[in-house]
């Protein structure tokens, strides 16, 4: 019986702890905790940067996610989204993007306590020079080598994935990009194509290509430091973990058929039902608000007659450009003399304001993903005459 | 490139054959597996660069090939995702190359398309738009098989390259791998 109690507590297929923590996972998988928690954690990470990354409690860390990813792992739902071949990087890059990102952020607390105490950084020894033949050359056959290696074991070890053949009329559900462009998939559930699609991915590359061109900041030149590049490090680190990785593992782990939102240990039924019903800021404005507000003189319903010339269009859609507009040109002017005065000052104001265009559209896509997911809202601003819809 | 055609009655087939014929062969297994090594690799290589600041003057134009690099190795892989002319490949493919039809003016279903016309005939449309110039056709069909596989091993492997001697030259004339300078 000892045994019994001892399986039923490891194995994660059914009954004891093992399911009851599961449920628990499944239910905390809706994105609307499992992406707010990334985030925390994300903060609590940059603020203890100097703690977490200190070996012993890294190798914890490590550790833990390790045991409970392999633990997920005997879960028979899981372990079919993980196993698939082209799902493979994915564990890997998870594995390989952690082991870097403690490196880096180890690498920079060591720098900044040198600082602190007037001493040399890492990379000061660095100077030596070596001869690129045969110090370089040889250090890069070896790497050569040992990357063919790990090649070659994984090719042995996992067959390239080859599925039926191309069938126009056999349509998959889910339908899914390959794993690299997941994130950007997700975005469709919240934007029109245009701009999940084409406006968005070019932001991301304009926004990597500007970036030495806004950040001024002339220290950190070359060297791994935290604390001379607080806030450039604390928005690129948001953009690079919460809005590509976290959503290349929500668009994998978590979206099953007709692209519904599902735990990693659940079944992928093609039959669940989500009913949606989701509402503009237009429809709460004009509908929800007055009969809400219950008064005699505002009774709900869409605006049908234009005023003053303005199309009726226009009025119905007027909460939603106050709004955008509010976010877009108001709120950077307001920072601008207010909390980002510094940053202000010292980029001008052209940067400023190429750096808020960026950031404006890099912090909408969250803002828009939680009102989703919180209050199914749909668009801000729903100018479908004009085909802008935000 | 010896032994697959790129044609829509023998690609599938070609990629059959080459796990059937060929004994212990393990080249497929390599490129893709590679492949999405190299894509892992290239992005932990942007955030190293990141967070040494190596992007900071005078490395800032490497930075700028780089970032090209990157969106080139995620074209490539794209492109090459879909040559084995399977379930997976059409699919991904089609999900991908939607959005080429929701550009704004050049895709017959974004913005402004509508607007582009001559006396009320739309120049844009599903057999004139950016999609259709992707894929050579208004599906992922033959059309787009040749595409992709041209793009895939000659046009964008001769402008990475080329990136790619830039790249590195831009390295020892800018001081070296990212040191302080």
């Amino acid at each position: 019986m000892v045994t019994m109690n001892f399986y039923n507590l490891l194995a994660s297929d059914e009954g004891g702890i093992a399911s009851a923590i599961k449920a628990k996972l499944n239910a905390w998988s809706d994105p609307k905790y499992f992406v707010t928690a990334t985030v925390v954690l994300l903060i609590l990470a940059l603020i203890t940067y100097r703690r977490w990354t200190k070996p012993r409690n890294a190798a914890l860390l490590g550790l833990f996610f390790l045991a409970f990813y392999v633990w997920s792992a005997t879960d028979r739902n899981f372990i079919k989204i993980i196993a698939k071949p082209d799902n493979v990087p994915i564990t890997i890059m998870l594995v390989a993007t952690a082991v870097v990102t403690w490196l880096a952020f180890r690498q920079a607390a060591i720098n900044d306590e040198r600082m602190e105490r007037g001493e040399p950084l890492i990379e000061s020894g660095a100077d030596d020079k070596v001869l690129v033949w045969p110090d370089l050359v040889y250090t890069e056959l070896i790497c050569l080598i040992l990357c063919s290696v790990v090649l070659v074991v994984w090719a042995i070890l996992l067959k390239a994935p080859l599925e039926p053949a191309a069938n126009p009329t056999n349509i998959p559900n889910p339908s899914k990009a390959p794993w690299y462009f997941l994130g950007l998939q997700e975005l469709l559930v919240y934007f029109d194509p245009w701009i999940a699609g084409v406006l968005l991915p070019l932001l991301i590359i304009q926004g990597l290509v500007v970036l030495p061109y806004i950040d001024k900041n002339p220290r950190g030149n070359g060297y791994y430091s935290f604390k001379e590049r607080k806030f450039v490090i604390s928005v690129f680190m948001f953009g690079w973990v919460i809005m590509w990785i976290v959503l290349i593992v929500l668009g994998t782990f978590l979206r099953g058929p007709n692209w519904n939102i599902f735990g990693p240990y659940e079944i992928w039924d093609p039959h669940r039902l989500a009913a949606l019903l989701n509402v503009n800021v237009s429809d709460i404005f004009w509908v929800v608000l007055p009969s809400w507000l219950d008064m005699s003189w505002w009774k709900p319903g869409l605006p049908t007659e234009s005023f003053m010339g303005i199309p009726a269009y226009l009025i119905r859609e007027s909460p939603g450009w106050i709004l955008l507009g509010f976010y877009f040109a108001v709120l950077p002017g307001l920072l601008a003399v207010t909390f980002f005065k510094k940053i202000y000052k010292d980029i001008g104001f052209i940067r400023y304001a190429i750096f808020w265009s960026l950031m404006s559209w890099m912090f909408l896509v969250p803002i828009k993903m939680v009102l989703r997911w919180g209050f199914n809202l749909k668009y801000f601003l729903a100018q479908t005459e004009w085909f802008f819809n935000v | 490139m010896f032994y697959y055609r790129p044609v829509v009655e023998y690609a599938y087939a070609d990629i059959i054959s080459l796990r059937a014929h060929v004994t212990l062969g393990l080249m497929r297994e390599i490129h893709r597996w590679g492949a999405h090594a190299m894509v892992i690799a290239i992005w932990l290589h942007m955030l190293r660069v990141f967070l040494t600041g190596s992007y900071k003057p005078p490395r800032e134009f490497n930075w700028g090939v780089g970032v090209i690099l990157l969106v080139l190795t995620l074209l490539l892989s794209f492109t090459g995702y879909l040559l084995p002319w399977d379930q997976l490949a059409i699919w991904a493919i089609t999900v991908g190359s939607n959005m080429a039809r929701a550009h704004p003016f050049v895709g017959h279903e974004g913005p402004g398309a509508s607007l582009l016309a001559i006396g009320g005939v739309p120049l844009i449309h599903a057999g004139s738009d950016a999609r259709f110039l992707l894929l050579g056709g208004t599906s992922v069909g033959p059309g787009a098989l040749m595409r992709f596989y041209v793009l895939h091993c000659i046009f964008i492997p001769l402008v990475a390259s080329v990136l790619i001697a830039v790249h590195f030259w831009r390295i020892r004339k800018d001081g070296g791998i990212s040191g302080p300078l």
